[in-house]
């Protein structure tokens, strides 16, 4: 894995942005202090990998540095305290990259532990003390092979890294991606349900008899809180990304294994206690999502919630107070999201990301600065500090 | 706009580079929205809507021999209604491809071809239907909303082709309704996707806007193409490999698209004659040489076919054309690695996220 940062870039981390960019006056911003970077992962057409930084300047986008991955990265987690950001492998990938977000030097480059895989998610505690990976413990054929793998995170003048120090069962099969939830001390984890093995690469082992369940779990103990399932009439709809906002909501996405043409919810919202409340959009509207969701983000408020759909080219929108659907924007290939001012940020396998309004109800194309390259295909998920 | 913008640019570069250099991979072919349109619509007007017209034709021909049949439940009539039962889905197979647009709507891809039903419920769903004798089900209300396995070709096959089909029709009057309602069930499909893609859809395809469904006419091209790709690759993954199996001894001819009328390798000439067609329509896009190299592979594939039966029954029972009947598979993943690489030496993108999520 060799780092191809912007040349002039410090390499020293924890410098701030408008440090990083008095250094680039070619990425000069108007706005010193708020100017947000984006993380995606990406690929591009000679199947190569790439975790790759951008901010947006007058409607462009400018890549801040790109480093070349050894296969395909699925999300990158941030932290809240400091400039860390974490990249985890795609399932069934076995590793990890932690790196400064502003300078984009990598830090470290993490192995998974022996006989375990990731799933290409992990979240940050708020102390910026421990980072939580969902992985499996594969050769585990029958069992509740998922689990929760705690990492120490160790910070020293010359950056940081991270040692596995614990794991915790995830109370399922298939643990995909995970929060902390607003109490600093709960864990909640969506397991897909799905069994799979690295040697049957994307073979789906147990479609008829899948149990996917939001679980919640207390981070330091592992102990179960509470656990979830969808009604038995959904159990091939596994549950693979949530999100949750500042009131404690949380919402989640399911991606449908059983008959194309059934009517089957592939969202919902959940409150602790509270039994999970499914959303459906309208016939014509459902009927076209390819039982499929991508990624699942609340907007800045937590009042509204977007929904790729890759499989449908579509973007869905919806209210998470009342669970109504509101409306759908066309997006296509687009799975990345992000909330981003008064509305979301979109990345798409076609190279495109774009800005959807939720006020003005408008959409807004960016260029792409030349250092990007040509021929880029976005990954499932985008991130924004 | 953005597709546009990019557009712009590139026409007036290969201008300026045009004169010294040749085109270097990695680049697209068709540089001018009005030269995607012309193919969008050649595609649409020559290829598209006169399949599922001739789909909504034979339907209507299928009703009429249903008619006769059930007025006249003969041998020569139950013959005669196999033989036009064959014919509409030979033209459902000529467009089975198109997976976009109208015939998505109301389930209607699935409620006239339910296939591959890998769990046999559509059997046990139309015998016990047929057990029901409720006439009530069979009502243009009531029948779109029955499982999908009981309401299309393949519901119609298991019954025509049954081993003691005429003796049953001449001793249960409820199997003639239900097959009128079937063919009647097929036409309300055949009509209605004819009919919005002439009324809705091909405006849609043929006069893209920006922020509307399609923003341009390359946008428009990528649901054709990406049709044409996952045509090839149905043929390879669902009706030539699980019915070759891992031997002549194992082959398993039931895993195979219309096995019981014994058309299953003449769905896959209809099939490859209308991926022909809509390949060479958008062949403009590709480099000539890669172009040249896909037309060899689908010349190979009608060598190929020419010797085979329509059956794989037949086929998949003769030791030296099951060897046939391989290489037929390995002819069609041929085809579609030379679409991969055609497609990988020009920068149209048909899916990534759509096609390998997690």
């Amino acid at each position: 894995m060799s780092a191809t940062s912007i040349p002039n870039l410090p390499r020293r981390s924890f410098l701030s942005l408008s440090a990083v960019l008095a250094l680039n006056p070619a990425m000069a911003f108007s706005n010193d202090e708020g100017a947000p970077i984006f993380l995606s992962a990406a690929s591009d057409s000679d199947d190569t990998h790439w975790l790759k930084a951008f901010t947006i300047e007058n409607n462009q986008l400018i890549e801040l540095y790109s480093h070349h991955l050894r296969a395909r990265a699925h999300d990158v987690a941030l932290s809240s305290q400091s400039d860390l950001f974490v990249a985890v492998a795609r399932r069934p990938g076995r590793f990890m990259v932690l790196g400064d977000i502003v300078s984009g030097e990598i830090l470290q480059e993490i192995e998974a532990a022996e006989g375990r895989h990731f799933y290409g998610h992990g979240v940050f505690s708020a102390d910026d003390e421990l980072f939580y990976t969902t992985e499996s413990a594969y050769d585990d054929l029958h069992g509740d092979s998922g689990r929760i793998g705690v990492w120490q995170i160790h910070k020293s003048l010359d950056g940081a890294v991270l040692e596995r120090i614990d794991e915790f069962p995830s109370y399922g099969v298939g643990p995909h991606e995970l929060f902390i939830m607003p109490d600093q001390e709960t864990l909640v984890i969506a397991n897909g349900g799905i069994r799979t093995h690295p040697d049957s690469v994307r073979e789906k082992l147990n479609i008829d008899s899948m149990q996917p369940s939001l679980v919640y779990i207390n981070r330091f103990t592992g102990e179960r809180l509470e656990q979830k399932s969808l009604p038995a009439e959904y159990h091939q709809a596994s549950i693979r990304h949530i999100d949750i906002n500042k009131q404690g909501q949380l919402a989640m996405s399911m991606q449908f294994e059983g008959e194309p043409f059934l009517r089957v919810p592939l969202l919902a919202t959940h409150q602790r206690g509270e039994d999970i409340r499914l959303m459906l959009a309208p016939e014509q509207v459902q009927s076209q999502l390819a039982q499929y969701v991508g990624s699942i983000r609340y907007d800045e408020s937590g009042r509204f919630l977007v929904a790729s759909c890759p499989r449908a080219n579509v973007l869905t929108f919806w209210d998470a107070h009342s669970g109504e659907f509101l409306k759908q924007v066309r997006a296509r290939d687009a799975c990345g999201v992000c909330a981003y001012k008064d509305g979301f940020l979109y990345s798409a396998g076609t190279g495109q990301v774009r800005y959807y309004d939720l006020s003005q109800q408008a959409i807004t194309n960016f260029t792409l600065s030349e250092n990007f390259g040509t021929g880029l295909f976005w990954d499932n998920h985008l991130t924004v500090t | 706009m953005l597709l546009m913008n990019k557009n712009i640019a590139k026409v007036s570069g290969l201008i300026l580079i045009s004169l010294v250099s040749p085109l270097i991979h990695g680049q697209n072919l068709i540089t001018q929205d009005e030269d995607w349109t012309a193919i969008n619509i050649a595609v649409t007007d020559e290829l598209i809507v006169p399949a599922y017209q001739q789909l909504e034709s034979q339907s209507v021909e299928l009703m009429v021999a249903t008619e006769t049949f059930c007025a006249d439940v003969s041998s020569l009539n139950l013959d005669m209604l196999k033989s036009t039962y064959q014919q509409s889905m030979l033209a459902w197979q000529a467009i089975q491809h198109i997976q976009f647009g109208p015939i998505t709507y109301f389930n209607w891809n699935y409620r006239i071809q339910y296939w591959p039903d890998e769990r046999g419920a559509s059997g046990r769903q139309l015998d016990a239907l047929i057990a029901s004798e409720d006439e009530a089900i069979l009502a243009s209300s009531a029948f779109p909303r029955q499982s999908v396995g009981v309401q299309g070709l393949p519901a119609l096959e298991r019954i025509l082709y049954d081993d003691d089909a005429l003796n049953e029709f001449q001793n249960n009057a409820f199997l003639c309704s239900l097959t009128r309602t079937i063919a009647r069930n097929i036409n309300e499909i055949g009509s209605g996707v004819a009919q919005r893609w002439v009324d809705e859809y091909r405006a849609l395809v043929l006069d893209p806007v920006a922020g509307g469904f399609y923003e341009s006419a390359e946008d428009s091209s990528i649901d054709f193409l990406k049709a044409l790709q996952e045509g090839i690759a149905k043929i390879r993954d669902l009706k030539l490999a699980p019915a070759l199996g891992e031997s002549f001894a194992s082959a398993r001819t039931r895993s195979a698209e219309s096995w019981r009328s014994e058309s299953s390798l003449a769905n896959i000439k209809n099939n490859l004659n209308s991926l022909e067609s809509l390949f060479s329509a958008y062949s403009p896009a590709f480099y000539e040489e890669d172009g040249a190299a896909i037309d060899a592979v689908f010349s190979d594939l009608a060598t190929t076919l020419a010797v085979l039966p329509d059956s794989i029954l037949e086929a998949l029972g003769d030791e030296r054309q099951y060897v046939q009947v391989k290489a037929l598979y390995s002819e069609v993943e041929a085809l579609h690695e030379a679409l991969e690489t055609a497609l990988k030496n020009t920068d149209l993108y048909l899916g990534f996220n759509s096609l390998d999520g997690d």
